[in-house]
């Protein structure tokens, strides 16, 4: 049986721009979606992960596939952080939603900018991992 | 016959002679009239236990469920037994010798879930002056005294007079709200607004099991309250919901739970100890969650974590029959059952915040 390979934080983190800026779309939450980030579900509360898909991350997503691009979630912007469910939903949440198979292909469709929250990276890769292996 | 004298002199000094009396008739009379009001309030409230018109409640010596769990748990049991019966209650609360914040939460929400019912909640003062006025600081009279009490998903009342101390409620998570709080937090600690990863996580975690486990029709509460000697707050997070151990026992991950106090089988108290510290436990590579999704069940840990990250201190939770002190790591059973969660925290200026 072959080990499935694991995504790195280095694989995930957004550091610097290539000279070609078209090869990427920000999405910066804080900015774009809320300052105040909510909870996993609608019914749950406002500002939820499942509004930021709907109104914003399934139309980006849909262009980055057609157009070969990598989608930058800027997460620095937003007011007091992040809570736990949120934090799955835009990491293991991912691979769920968008049906992505291996590390290769997270790396090609996401990364994550921040400067702030560098303690969330290994939280990410940690929930990337365990969607990754399902 | 009596001589009246009627020089100038003697009608200046009879003049400020009757002026004085009068000065001090009516001094004395305001003082007899604020009696008098107390004494008829207290004669009406004794009455009225005394015929019987509602049924009569005693609220325990020590109103705090951190410190007088049993007590309190059975009090609140007795209290939402006769609403759900629809039968107004009267709340003796003279007797009262300790009164802790979450006392007046848990107060506040028993009066709101009659005031809904349209049912009446009489009570009366504690007689301990301190107390009586941490209770009339905490707005409870206005809203037992409100004459137009509408039903709304959402409550917030600001204690009277203190701009830091305030109570939320409402049926959905509001990540403003909880930005809100800690504002009021932090205000409150520093004269100046700070971040707190830990404190927004944690809050609006607890908010969200309430919605997801507790219903769409019962509230969340949160209280925030300054203490005293303004050197913390007092966080408290409570709902009437089922409680964790009833969620998760009936909820879809019923075989793993069933395999897990299978261990402790014969020992159920055990069992359902062991239950509660595998859930706060953010170790666990595997969540408990009451639904079958194996990404949810992060609150409570998270909850865990964010103590043990110093965001907070005194971490206590109480939620059907059991009893945590996550500070002391002493999880034990309590006899009375609580429906419900009941969770609270204080924050000091050594806590952890971002910037």
């Amino acid at each position: 049986m072959t080990k499935t390979k694991d995504i790195q934080i280095t694989d995930i983190h957004f550091e610097e721009f290539d000279e070609d800026l078209n090869k990427y779309i920000m999405i910066n939450i804080g900015t774009d979606f809320s300052p105040h980030p909510g909870p996993r579900y609608k019914k749950q509360g406002d500002n939820s992960a499942e509004e930021f898909f709907e109104s914003k991350l399934n139309d980006e997503f849909k262009k980055a596939k057609e157009m070969d691009k990598t989608i930058i979630l800027d997460l620095d912007s937003v007011k007091h952080g992040y809570l736990a469910s949120f934090v799955e939903e835009i990491s293991g949440g991912l691979v769920r939603k968008y049906g992505i198979n291996n590390v290769d292909e997270f790396k090609k469709y996401f990364r994550y900018k921040t400067e702030r929250f560098k303690h969330l990276l290994d939280i990410f890769t940690d929930k990337i991992n365990n969607q990754l292996k399902k | 016959m009596k001589k009246y004298p009627k020089t100038l002199k003697h009608k200046v000094f009879n003049r400020k002679r009757a002026f004085k009396r009068f000065k001090s008739r009516q001094k004395t009379k305001s003082k007899l009239k604020y009696r008098t009001k107390e004494a008829i309030f207290y004669s009406e409230e004794i009455e009225r236990v005394k015929g019987k018109t509602d049924n009569y409640i005693l609220v325990p010596e020590v109103f705090s469920i951190v410190d007088n769990p049993e007590k309190v748990i059975e009090f609140i049991t007795e209290v939402r037994k006769y609403a759900k019966k629809g039968q107004s209650v009267f709340v003796d609360k003279s007797r009262i010798v300790k009164l802790e914040y979450d006392g007046i939460l848990i107060l506040l929400t028993l009066l709101v879930e009659f005031k809904e019912k349209g049912l009446i909640f009489s009570g009366s003062y504690p007689k301990n002056k301190k107390l009586r006025r941490k209770f009339r600081e905490s707005g409870f009279f206005e809203i037992l005294n409100s004459t137009n009490f509408q039903k709304r998903d959402m409550y917030e009342f600001p204690y009277k007079n203190k701009k830091n101390i305030l109570i939320k409620s409402g049926t959905k998570l509001s990540p403003e709200r909880v930005s809100k709080i800690i504002s009021v937090i932090t205000n409150g600690l520093f004269g100046y607004e700070r971040e707190s990863e830990g404190l927004n996580n944690t809050i609006g975690e607890l908010i969200t099991n309430t919605v997801d486990h507790a219903g769409n029709i019962t509230k969340w509460w949160v209280s925030v309250d300054k203490d005293p000697k303004n050197v913390s707050y007092d966080v408290t997070i409570f709902d009437h919901g089922e409680g964790i151990l009833k969620t998760i026992k009936k909820g879809q991950k019923k075989d793993f739970v069933d395999n897990f106090l299978q261990k402790f089988k014969g020992n159920q108290i055990k069992g359902d100890i062991e239950l509660m510290r595998y859930i706060f436990d953010y170790r666990n590579k595997s969540s408990i969650s009451s639904t079958n999704e194996d990404f949810r069940g992060n609150g409570l840990p998270t909850t865990n974590k964010n103590f043990k990250s110093n965001y907070y201190s005194d971490l206590y939770v109480i939620s059907n029959n059991i009893y945590c002190d996550l500070k002391n790591n002493n999880f034990k059973k309590t006899i009375s059952n609580l429906n419900g969660t009941l969770i609270t925290f204080k924050i000091f200026k050594h806590n952890r915040f971002e910037d």
